[in-house]
This record gives structure tokens, C-alpha cells and sequence, in this order.
């Protein structure tokens, strides 16, 4: 059997006396689309930004299809794409050269049909330095989906897409799911998430609130609950 | 799996072909132009018969290869640990070794200007000396060059795995000063490259001076093979790349992010609101205390790197006191007093920022704001004057060190009392000043008499 798509165990997160992530315990199985909300400040960025190996639990461990993030973030890398908030990028390279680059790293082809997914096509051979940030955000996309890794994390990667380019990339996600890859989708606009993902997390300040499969919810009925959560967390 | 890493870095580096070809004709420019000005300073033994070839040889090559050593140095920390590649690939499964491997390259390229212009600056030697001496230096200091970019690479990646070694962590905890402990690590990476790399070019530039010890040219001497011990630092470090790449490279991103989350928030409140010299604050009269205590404040964490400008006036009246000259006690005094006027600006600039409401609302005590001026102008200035004062005391004696501290610190107070008044605005404590003259003028007279 499979070791799960990513699995939390007890991280929590500490920046001095700030405690932003609280005793997270998460495990998200294989074929499965989640979307993370949660208020500004509320410790997404900061849980996903330990997923994908750029931060350190100050407790806890985070698995990527069973290989532990922060002992071997290589071998975890290999099974994760991952477009951060805001992605850092050659600025001196056109989009085709780094997607290129990525591809050759990940031992992947479909280089064209990431261009394709994410409109990039026109503009590929252009320097990213002249990208807009929209554009940017594309770039780190289509460098993520190369190689069909097994997990997908997203933060913020389609609030700023236009709405062609955002509905060509949910529709790519959802094969991507339906394949059985698992996409965990970070934002803070619940109806991006509605949408899209088949249950939802919610974090409120830095612990997991609800964990809900979006079919159980009216419709509408996610902006409600988000609300009456944060309504129950700041009442204590 | 080296290819697309050499391709990506060879595109980086053809884009950005115009600035590099720039930055290497203003660089060989300015060392072409300097290299009149270089010849009178530090190569005064090509005109001065007395000093022998040898010792004149040995010092240049030694400052030659330290300024290749510490320029590589800080390039392969900028270039492999913070480079600004790292935060593009390090979301990919990318090989550390291969990436490493082209990022020494890319230090290595970007020290290039530096290296040349060492040589034309090295030019001199080779028109009075011969031009085997300028390539020998030339060796040197591309050995100098390449030993500290081996040696500065695994000491910077094997740092990050000190960095959060519990065994490191009580002596880490003793050199961070108000840094992350992680940052400490990292710091004082160079340490052991200047210990390595500098001790062995210090030794290849004697063993190659050698070879001038006679009259006429070069004369071989077996020593002499010691000249090629940078090489061989290099080469042999150069094997340990790989294993320090591999378990650290990925590593070093979580130490920076550390570093960075650590300074951004604030660990301990009280800590946080540390800044230096404040424990000398204990005792004196609250409302000094205060104002003293803003402008510390003030200049710790807005002017820090004026604040660093005193420290280099300390090494440099350390270097004046410890020449041999008789004179270098007093010069010595005159540096130091001169880190006065530096903080002293930095202590204006302190009453500048504040804002005019504020100053009129809270109507402060003219004399206590002038009197905490002047107090952290005397705190930041004293380290200067007083390792200006211990290199005279161990190369001169006790009198010398005494002039060292007295012109030192009548140099100090008057730029304190200077400051004082600008900061009171209405000359109430004239008193002060008219003292930190008179203190001024009494030691200048007694060090003129004493030296005449």
C-alpha cells in the first residue's frame, strides 16, 4: 500500500514567542484536492512553506509520499511541484529556457503542453525579467505541473491568473486528481476553493478548525462555516 | 546530469555578459590608475636601497594574496550560501553538487577583475624587480585566490551544519552577540579559511621571497617549493566540495530562513530592546540615562554600519601603534580621536530623526539630551581609543599608551562636547564644552612638548 500524499504529524511552528502553527496533524491521501483557508496571518503560507522544504518545524514532521521533507528534501522534492506565494524565478531567462531547465531536471518532457495549460505559449521565448506578475505566476505553475509530480502544493497560484487561464488550469488540476495526484490548494478566497476542491482545511490562528468534505456543505454554506470558525476561536 | 546545470549557468552568465565586460574595464581602469600611487605607498622598497628586495617582496605578496583571499572569500558566501539562484532551485530536485560545482565557477568568474587588477597593481614589481618576480606574485596570489575558494566553500557549507549542532551551540552561543545563533556559524565561517588558507599564503609568500635573499636574481632554493602550498590547499579541499554539497546544500536554505524569521521577530522582548552599551547606563542620572539611551538605541539599529566605521578606525590606530615609529603612539591617539567625530554624527543624526512635534510636546531637558549625546559618543568612540592604547602599550610601553588614550580621548570628548552643544541647541552647558577644550588643548600641548 502507498504511504499517503502528505501526512503532518504534530508540526508546530514557532518564530520566538509568535507560535504560528499550532499541533498541526493533517493526513492527506493520494488523489485527493484540498483546499487550505484561513484567515490573513493564520499560518498557511507558513505550513506550506514547510511543506516544501523551506522552513523547519520547530516540532513535528511532514511526510511527502513518505519520505520525510526536512531529513531528505531532495528525495521529497521529487514528488512535489510547488508554486510558493511569491516564486522566485531567472529573470534573465525566457519562461521556455527555465521550464527547459526544470524539465531536464525532473528527467520530464510535455514542456509545450505546460506552455498550453497555463497560456504561456505566445510569450515563452520572451526574457521573464519583462513578465508581468501574473505572468510570473504562470512560470512557476508550468514549472510545478512538468513531470506529473504526485503532489501539487499551490499557494495562492490561481487568485491571480485571468479567468481563461484560471479555468484551463482548475480543469488541468482536476485530471490531475482524477489520475490520482493530490493537489493542496492554499487561499484565502473561499470560493476559489468551493470551486474546485473536494474538502477543505481551515486554519485559524495556526491550528486546524474544520476539515470538512465540501459535498457535506450547503451550497454557499463554506463562507458560513468559515465565518461561524473564526467567530468560535476569537470567542475562545 | 551536469549538462542542463552547465547550460543554465553558461545562459545566466552570456545575459549578463555586458555588466561583467564593464565591471572588468572599470576595474583594470582604476587599477591602472593607481598603480602610481600604489608604488610610493607599498612598494617603497623598489626605491629605497636600505630595505632588502626580500622583505619589500614577502609584505607585498602577503597584502596581495590576503585581499585575493578575503574578496573570494566573501564571494563564495554571496555567490553559493546566499546566492540569488538558491531561491529558484531549491523548489526543484536539483543535484546540490552539480549546482555547487557551477556556483564556485560563478565565484570564481565574478573575482576575476579583482584578480587582474591584483596583477597590473602587482606591475611595478616586474619593471624594477624583474618579471619573474611579478609572475611568481602573480602565483601567489591566484593561489591565494583558489585556496580560499575551495576552502571558503566547505567552510561555509559545513558552517550550516555547525549551525544547528548542539555540539556548537555553547560556542556559538559565546560569539553571536546579538545574532541568531545560526548566524554565528556562519559568521565566523571565514575564520577557519583565514587560519587555513591565510596562514599557508603567508608561508608561500616567505618561501618565494627566498628565492631574492642574494644580490642578483632568483636563486633556487628546495624551500622555495613551499611557494606552491596554496595550491595544494586548494586541491586538496577540492574533493571535500561534493560530500559538504550534498548533505548540506538543501540544508542551508532552512538555516537562512531561520536566520531570517529570527531576526524579523522578536525572540525576547527584553533582548530585543538590548543594544551595546547599554549596561553603561546603570548609574547615571535618569533623564541622561534616557536620552542616552535613545541615541544607542538609535545608532545600533538605524546607523550600525557608521557604527562599524569605528571599529575601523580601532584596527587602524591598532596597525598605527604597532609600527615602530616613534611617532605611531601619537598618530595612533589622533585615529582614535577621530572615531569621536564619526559617532558624533551619527548622534546628530539621532536628535535630526526626531519628530518636531515631539520634541516641542515633551519639552525634554536641553541639557540631559546633550549629556546622553555626548555620553554614547564617548561609549562607541572608548573601543577605539582603547585598542589603540593597548598596541602601544605592548609595542611601546606605558607612557607611550598614555598618550595614545589621552590624545585619543581629548579627541573623543571634544567631538563629544562639539555634539553636545549642537544637540542642546542653546549652548546651555557651555561649561562642558569650555572643560572638553581646555582637556583638549592641555594634552595636545603636553604631547607636542613631550614629543619635541
Amino acid at each position: 500500500m502507498s504511504a499517503p500524499a502528505i501526512v503532518f504529524e504534530g508540526v508546530r511552528k514557532d518564530y520566538g514567542r509568535v507560535r504560528a502553527v499550532d499541533r498541526v496533524d493533517l493526513t492527506l491521501p493520494r488523489g485527493a484536492f484540498v483546499g487550505l483557508i484561513g484567515h490573513n496571518g493564520a499560518g498557511k503560507s507558513t505550513c506550506l512553506a514547510m511543506l516544501t522544504g523551506l522552513l523547519r518545524p520547530s516540532e513535528g514532521r511532514i511526510l511527502v509520499c513518505g519520505v520525510d521533507v526536512h531529513i531528505d528534501p531532495r528525495g521529497a522534492l521529487r514528488h512535489l511541484g510547488a508554486v510558493p506565494e511569491n516564486p522566485a524565478l531567472f529573470d534573465h531567462l525566457s519562461a521556455r529556457e527555465f521550464l527547459q531547465f526544470v524539465a531536464d531536471v525532473r528527467g520530464a518532457s510535455g514542456l509545450d503542453a505546460a506552455l498550453e495549460i497555463t497560456g504561456l505559449g505566445e510569450d515563452a521565448d520572451r526574457l521573464i525579467r519583462e513578465y508581468s506578475q501574473g505572468m510570473r505566476r504562470k512560470t512557476a505553475l508550468a514549472a510545478a505541473l512538468l513531470g506529473e509530480p504526485e503532489v501539487l502544493v499551490l499557494d495562492e497560484a490561481i487568485n491571480g491568473l485571468d479567468p481563461p487561464s484560471a479555468a484551463v488550469v482548475k480543469a488541468e488540476l482536476r485530471r490531475r486528481v482524477d489520475a490520482g495526484a493530490t493537489v493542496l490548494l492554499s487561499t484565502h478566497v473561499v470560493e476559489t476553493v468551493e470551486a474546485v476542491a473536494d474538502r477543505v482545511v481551515m486554519l485559524a490562528h495556526g491550528r486546524v478548525v474544520a476539515d470538512v468534505d465540501v459535498a457535506s456543505l450547503p451550497p454557499g454554506g463554506m463562507e458560513s462555516m468559515f465565518l461561524e470558525r473564526m467567530q468560535a476561536e476569537r470567542d475562545g | 546530469m551536469g549538462q542542463p546545470y552547465t547550460r543554465l549557468y553558461a545562459t545566466l552568465r552570456s545575459r549578463s555578459a555586458g555588466t561583467t565586460r564593464s565591471t572588468l574595464a572599470l576595474t583594470l581602469g582604476v587599477a591602472a590608475a593607481l598603480v602610481p600611487l600604489v608604488r610610493p605607498v607599498f612598494m617603497g622598497f623598489l626605491d629605497e636601497p636600505e630595505i632588502p628586495t626580500v622583505d619589500g617582496l614577502r609584505e607585498v605578496w602577503i597584502r596581495a594574496s590576503a585581499v585575493a583571499l578575503v574578496s573570494m572569500g566573501l564571494a563564495v558566501h554571496g555567490t553559493v550560501l546566499r546566492g540569488g539562484a538558491r531561491a529558484v532551485l531549491q523548489l526543484h530536485p536539483v543535484d546540490p553538487v552539480a549546482v555547487v560545482q557551477e556556483e564556485v565557477g560563478a565565484a570564481l568568474r565574478s573575482q576575476l577583475p579583482i584578480l587582474l587588477g591584483l596583477c597590473i597593481l602587482l606591475t611595478p614589481i616586474g619593471l624594477s624587480v624583474g618579471w619573474s618576480a611579478w609572475a611568481v606574485g602573480v602565483a601567489l596570489v591566484l593561489g591565494a585566490a583558489l585556496a580560499s575558494l575551495t576552502t571558503s566553500t566547505v567552510a561555509f557549507l559545513g558552517a550550516v551544519e555547525a549551525a544547528e549542532s548542539p555540539r556548537w551551540a555553547p560556542v556559538l552561543d559565546q560569539l553571536r552577540g546579538n545574532n541568531p545563533r545560526p548566524q554565528a556559524a556562519l559568521m565566523y565561517a571565514l575564520v577557519p579559511v583565514a587560519i587555513v588558507a591565510g596562514w599557508t599564503s603567508m608561508q608561500a609568500a616567505q618561501a618565494a621571497a627566498e628565492l631574492w635573499r642574494g644580490p642578483g636574481g632568483p636563486v633556487f632554493a628546495p624551500g622555495a617549493l613551499a611557494a606552491a602550498l596554496p595550491w595544494v590547499v586548494a586541491a586538496a579541499a577540492w574533493p571535500m566540495v561534493p560530500r559538504v554539497a550534498s548533505r548540506n546544500w538543501f540544508r542551508a536554505s532552512l538555516v537562512l530562513a531561520d536566520i531570517r524569521a529570527r531576526y524579523e521577530s522578536v525572540i525576547d522582548p527584553l533582548e530585543a530592546r538590548r543594544v551595546a552599551w547599554d549596561w553603561t547606563l546603570g548609574r547615571l542620572p535618569a533623564p541622561v540615562a534616557r536620552e542616552a539611551l535613545g541615541v544607542l538605541r538609535y545608532g545600533w539599529r538605524v546607523r550600525r554600519s557608521v557604527l562599524s566605521v569605528g571599529w575601523l578606525l580601532a584596527f587602524a590606530a591598532l596597525a598605527m601603534a604597532w609600527r615602530e615609529d616613534l611617532t605611531a603612539p601619537l598618530r595612533a591617539g589622533l585615529i582614535a580621536g577621530a572615531a569621536g567625530w564619526v559617532m558624533g554624527l551619527v548622534a546628530l543624526q539621532s536628535t535630526q530623526s526626531e519628530p518636531a512635534f515631539l520634541v516641542v510636546w515633551l519639552d525634554r531637558a536641553d541639557t540631559s539630551r546633550a549629556l546622553g549625546a555626548a555620553w554614547a559618543v564617548l561609549c562607541w568612540s572608548s573601543s577605539a581609543v582603547l585598542v589603540g592604547a593597548a598596541a602601544s602599550l605592548l609595542r611601546h610601553g606605558v607612557a607611550s599608551a598614555a598618550s595614545t588614550a589621552a590624545l585619543g580621548f581629548a579627541g573623543v570628548a571634544l567631538a563629544a562636547a562639539v555634539t553636545a552643544v549642537v544637540v542642546s541647541r542653546r549652548g546651555g552647558i557651555a561649561p562642558f564644552v569650555a572643560a572638553g577644550l581646555l582637556v583638549t588643548a592641555a594634552t595636545a600641548a603636553w604631547f607636542l612638548g613631550r614629543v619635541a
